[in-house]
């Protein structure tokens, strides 16, 4: 018990404190290839669904316009016929 | 009053036609998505020596050939509007711009990614990567054009012009790899021996087929978007006349 709360209070001094920092020699660090599948495989979904929500957007936009031109030139016709 | 009568009736079926054919390929782009990515994360087999990450392959290359099909149709509509100026030229060239923009935005995406892990870095210069890259950002130029260039005559035979000359570079990219011996695989067309797997060769034709009905959908989708506002464009200069405005 004894033997075991001197060992406890004494800090051990390791052997293998890096003194310096090294490159990894021939090779580039390598990212994790599932992360990297799904980063790509979210981009394409991304860029895709902001192409069609902009797009589905704009033609809605259009639509109200057209109808709302629509209707006033229908008006002005209605009142300049007999 | 009876003539003009059956042209409205035939106009209005032929509306309802395309709008079938519309929903129809919308529905096969759907189901072709669905289907290919289940065939990519739960069938075709992982690669040897790259691992998960070879499986970007099944969306970058679709993704290139989509940006080609975007490419051509701008090629072909612009060609068309130089010829004789129309409205449903003019969409139909700048609808292939915005396809090719987005498609090559994927492939500029995925490409780095998986680039990453097989070369250690996310981009070089080499041929296909340099010509890829210039070839989508002059289809940014004609898009850049087309929303800041005033809207009017002018603007649009000069987006013709470059829709028509941007598609020169098509080739050059297809062909890089092979004239200036880059770095980027010939897996699909190259003596590299190909996909060894059925099951990867299945995927890929399955991918191939879905982006090709997915560039298909998104194209007549943007296409029916600037024939819309080109409509808008006559029915304004109608109001005109009629002295009204749309707060009438």
């Amino acid at each position: 018990m004894t033997h075991h709360a001197t060992s406890q209070a004494t800090p051990t001094v390791s052997s293998t404190i890096p003194g310096e920092f090294r490159p990894v020699e021939q090779a580039a660090p390598q990212r994790d290839g599932t992360v990297l599948m799904i980063e790509a495989y979210a981009f394409v979904w991304m860029i895709l669904m902001i192409f069609v929500l902009t797009g589905y957007l704009r033609q809605r936009r259009l639509d109200a316009r057209i109808a709302r031109l629509e209707s006033a030139i229908d008006r002005v016709i209605e009142r300049e016929q007999p | 009053m009876h003539v003009l009568m059956k042209s409205c009736a035939s106009a209005r079926s032929s509306a309802r036609l395309l709008d079938i054919a519309f929903v129809s390929l919308l529905t096969l782009a759907t189901l072709g998505v669905l289907i290919t990515v289940h065939l990519i994360f739960l069938r075709t087999p992982v690669e040897a020596q790259m691992g998960i990450v070879q499986k970007i392959f099944y969306f970058h290359v679709p993704s290139a050939y989509a940006m080609y099909l975007g490419a051509t149709a701008c090629f072909l509509g612009s060609t068309a509007y130089l010829f004789r100026i129309s409205d449903r030229r003019d969409a139909l060239a700048r609808a292939g711009a915005e396809v090719a923009v987005a498609f090559g935005a994927v492939v500029l995406a995925t490409g780095p990614l998986w680039a990453v892990k097989a070369w250690g870095h996310y981009w070089t210069w080499e041929p296909r990567l340099t010509t890829s890259l210039l070839s989508v950002l002059v289809y940014v130029a004609y898009l850049l054009l087309r929303s800041f260039g005033g809207g009017g005559e002018g603007e649009r035979k000069f987006a013709a012009t470059l829709g028509f000359l941007g598609a020169l570079n098509l080739p050059l990219i297809h062909f890089s790899v092979r004239k200036w011996s880059g770095q980027h695989p010939e897996v699909v067309t190259g003596q590299g021996g190909g996909l060894q797997h059925v099951d990867m060769r299945i995927t890929f034709i399955i991918a191939m087929l879905t982006f090709t009905f997915l560039a298909g959908t998104l194209l007549w989708f943007r296409f029916r978007l600037w024939s819309t506002e080109a409509r808008l464009r006559r029915l304004e200069k109608e109001a005109l006349e009629f002295n009204v405005g749309e707060e009438s």
